[in-house]
């Protein structure tokens, strides 16, 4: 089956693409730029296809100038050591702390015999030891990439401090414990148990400028907890110190955080990405647990112009009725069947339009 | 007159005063008070006359902490005349550790107050050198008033930037790091600073989490010495090695790489070519290293606690010898090489009992503590009879219960305000059929008004019951349940339900 077909947008010197791959679990974003480069946020699988391997190669990438792994969650990172095995990256931004885990999980996946889980994650630490493995920690104002005379850039805006010394606190918790209590806890998240909202508290957001248009890649940043200086509105406050308030209005289009969930629905940031202009929410769902939720997608309604979701779960379009959202029609791909949504954005019109293939579902 | 003190304040570099001062370096270790005092009074025998036989009672094992630290105080007072520096003490905030101290910790903690304020005292007298690389608020209170000169030579470079004064200067090196290798942006330390609870301790673990991986596995394996070491071609024990095949070689290029990041200093106040890794760093970077690497970090123990030629090693390395061999665990090696004192077999006989439930050999290690080493160690004394109790199956004979209530009743005579060992002596003579009556009435009434009142009454009570009710004496348990229920149910609910299920 193919999974891209020969109608799918490719970047111009005027136009970037971003391409949101999203198979229900797992979430991947690629950004192909106006020079040619290639940025990967996140990787995800369908069946047994590495997603945006296989795009880079339908694109004909042949370098990866910048990837990017936002959080330790399987459904982002699933599918790394391939990336890194087969085109690797010339800079890698990794959440922080990923090499306290990866030490941690790699030593105690091997001790229980998970070879694979080991194997990836020294792959990972394998990559890391290049000479630019070890400057990438990517968090909230300290990574700024660039090309194409300036005409765009990526930065990195979370995790914040605040959210990195709460995940520290936790997993030093966790990792100092005895090793028994530790082994126990391990294997009750090995086998599905929730290990708290730590991964999500570390996770990446990234900005993407094109010329005067904004997009926001939100990772699973969540709204964080009862303190204004955690999950987006901890964002929001510094960039309100550091006079960059601005980076957050009028976006041309958000990648829902988490999925689309409630707990990561920030009203004051989506209050300014819409201040004049509505952007377009683009989703990857996780479909166990129905995400993006009936209430986000009722939240957003007023917010923005369009909704695209990569693959769409049972519960969606009841979801998006109820939320007031309908069904939109063309700009649909033929002879695609990624789950995939994009957008295609144009520098000197400075204008966003939107794509989806036949399996993602696209909303007005 | 003596030499005033002198507070350096940061990682000291060599004053001309101090060229024969006896050099004490806090690791924030559970045997640092007993390791200081060996040192220092060793040290002090040498340039105090005529006080041999007190330098011999801070260094042998059998004396016990109270004569230890009586001791150490008047060798001190030896010392008022003097033109030069006789002891230097590096990061003394390692013997003032805010947190409340856990039940296997409270004794090192204790002795740990106790020995902070006998070298005060010492400073405020002169002749010391103190530097500070990591200020704790505790020991600001404790020396505000001694007499004192701040070194001004010694006041670190700041950067241009003022936001790095507030970091502790033991942190300035691998913040400085962090910013000039571009890991983290100059703005962000001001955001730092606002946003994390403990800045200090944040900068040392985000460093730690930005070093190459071959760096990190060196920072771990490095952080089981404490001891500073020589660093040239080798560092300490550790050899160089391009491609590091045995657990006892890094890379150079590692041992650079930590040491631009802060995570080893000079320890210029020793010997110039001596490095360290700071105390903050190497208490983070050791947990990790057990936790990560505990085979590895065992057998590292294990190559650095070799024993041979051991009586011919100066005194600090037969104590890090001793170290060492507490944490690989061999009992043997690491009562051998108890030479000072018995502290770290504490945690062996610990282990023994809490880990692998081996009550006779944890009983026959305790027994030995309080036999050999130090016979007020109210701990050891405890933890004989709560072992002995727990290795017999059954009614104890005659002989037994005697050991085990005479262990109980000596540990309650020497730390006479724990609610737990009294409990449990209480506890062990109602099991024996013997009265308890009136120390249980007047043990309640004045916990009753304590300001741990819950918790003095949880560990007090439920080893009375419990004893009462292995004794057959049921009923009389429930007359002490009937009178003091009120006042159970309010301080000890866990016990109440145990002992007496269902409402009143």
């Amino acid at each position: 089956m193919t999974l891209f077909g020969p109608d799918l947008p490719r970047p111009n010197p005027d136009e970037a693409v971003v391409y949101l791959l999203g198979p229900g679990v797992g979430e991947s974003i690629v950004l192909a730029l106006p020079d040619g480069r290639f940025v990967v946020i996140d990787v995800c699988r369908h069946s047994q296809t590495n997603l945006p391997l296989a795009l880079l190669d339908h694109l004909g990438a042949t370098t990866l100038e910048l990837m990017v792994v936002t959080h330790p969650d399987l459904d982002h990172v699933r599918g790394v050591a391939e990336i890194i095995n087969k085109k690797p990256p010339e800079e890698l931004w990794r959440y922080p702390l990923e090499a306290s885990i990866r030490d941690f999980l790699a030593d105690w996946a091997g001790r229980r015999r998970l070879k694979s889980v080991e194997a990836d994650l020294r792959a990972m630490g394998a990559y890391l030891r290049s000479p630019k493995g070890d400057v990438s920690t990517a968090a909230y104002g300290n990574r700024e990439w660039s090309g194409d005379a300036g005409k765009y850039k990526v930065r990195a805006l979370a995790p914040t401090e605040y959210d990195k010394d709460r995940a520290h606190r936790v997993l030093m918790r966790r990792l100092l414990k005895n090793k028994p209590e530790l082994d126990a806890w391990l294997d009750k998240v090995r086998q599905g148990a929730s290990p708290g909202d730590s991964p999500n508290v570390l996770s990446v957001a990234v900005l993407f400028e094109l010329g005067t248009q904004r997009v926001l890649f939100g990772g699973d940043v969540l709204t964080g907890g009862r303190s204004p200086k955690s999950g987006w509105k901890g964002i929001l406050r510094l960039l309100l110190k550091h006079n960059l308030g601005h980076l957050f209005e009028d976006l041309a289009a958000v990648k829902l955080p988490h999925h689309g969930s409630s707990s990561a629905f920030e009203p004051a940031t989506w209050k300014l990405h819409s201040k004049s202009t509505k952007p377009i929410a683009l989703a990857a769902p996780f479909s166990p647990s129905g995400l993006p939720d009936e209430a986000t997608l009722k939240h957003l309604r007023p917010l923005a112009r369009n909704l695209l979701v990569s693959s769409p779960h049972n519960a969606l379009h009841a979801f998006a009725t109820a939320g007031g959202w309908a069904l939109a029609n063309g700009k649909v791909l033929d002879g695609t069947t990624a789950p995939l949504v994009g957008l295609r954005m144009n520098a000197k019109t400075s204008t966003t339009d939107w794509f989806a293939s036949k399996s993602a579902a696209a909303f007005a | 007159m003596a030499l005033p003190s002198s507070l350096l304040l940061a990682e000291p570099q060599v004053p001309k005063t101090a060229a024969s001062a006896c050099v004490l370096r806090v690791y924030g270790d559970q045997d640092d008070p007993l390791r200081l005092t060996v040192l220092l009074a060793e040290h002090l025998a040498t340039v105090v006359a005529g006080r041999d036989a007190l330098a011999q009672t801070c260094l042998s094992p059998r004396s016990a902490w109270k004569e230890r630290l009586a001791a150490l105080s008047e060798l001190l007072l030896g010392t008022r005349n003097g033109s030069a520096h006789y002891a230097a003490i590096i990061d003394p905030d390692g013997l003032a550790r805010s947190k409340k101290p856990s039940w296997e910790d409270r004794a090192s903690y204790r002795m740990s107050q106790d020995l902070r304020r006998v070298v005060i005292e010492a400073v405020d007298r002169g002749g010391w050198l103190i530097a500070r690389p990591n200020p704790s608020p505790t020991l600001d209170d404790e020396i505000d008033g001694v007499q004192i000169e701040v070194d001004e030579g010694s006041i670190p470079h700041v950067a241009a930037e003022p936001a790095y004064a507030r970091f502790a200067p033991d942190v300035r090196p691998t913040l400085t790091w962090l910013i000039e290798t571009g890991r983290i942006a100059v703005k962000q330390v001001d955001d730092i600073l606002e946003e994390v609870r403990d800045p200090n301790a944040y900068v040392v673990s985000m460093a730690y989490d930005t070093l190459p991986e071959t760096a990190r596995i060196a920072a771990r394996a490095l952080s089981v010495v404490r001891a500073p070491s020589h660093a040239n071609g080798s560092y300490g024990a550790f050899k160089w090695a391009d491609q590091p095949s045995v657990p006892t070689e890094v890379r150079r290029a590692d041992v650079l790489t930590l040491q631009r990041a802060g995570f080893l200093v000079p320890d210029d106040l020793r010997r110039s070519s001596d490095w360290v890794m700071p105390r903050r760093a190497r208490s983070f970077i050791e947990s990790l290293a057990r936790s990560i690497d505990a085979g590895v970090t065992t057998a590292l123990h294990r190559a650095l606690a070799s024993d041979a030629q051991f009586d011919e090693q100066p005194t600090e390395s037969q104590i890090e010898i001793h170290h060492h061999a507490a944490r690989t665990g061999n009992v043997d090696l690491t009562r051998r090489t108890a030479k000072y004192f018995g502290f770290e077999l504490r945690a062996l006989a610990t282990e023994r009992s809490r880990s692998h439930h081996d009550y006779e050999g944890a009983a026959a290690l305790f027994r030995d503590l309080v036999t050999n080493f130090d016979q007020t160690d109210a701990y050891a004394w405890e933890y004989l009879g709560y072992n002995l109790a727990l290795a017999t199956k059954g009614p104890p004979s005659d002989a037994r219960a005697a050991e085990i209530l005479a262990a109980y009743e000596t540990a309650h005579r020497l730390d006479n305000h724990n609610p737990l060992y009294f409990g449990r002596f209480l506890g062990f003579r109602a099991q024996r059929g013997l009265d308890i009556r009136a120390q249980f009435e007047g043990a309640m009434q004045r916990y009753a008004s304590h300001s741990d009142a819950s918790d003095f009454m949880s560990w007090f009570v439920k080893p009375i019951f419990d004893g009462l009710v292995r004794g057959g004496r049921s009923q009389e348990r429930d007359e002490l349940l009937h009178n003091w229920r009120a006042l159970l149910e309010w301080c000890a609910p866990k016990v109440l339900e145990k002992h007496a299920p269902g409402p009143a």
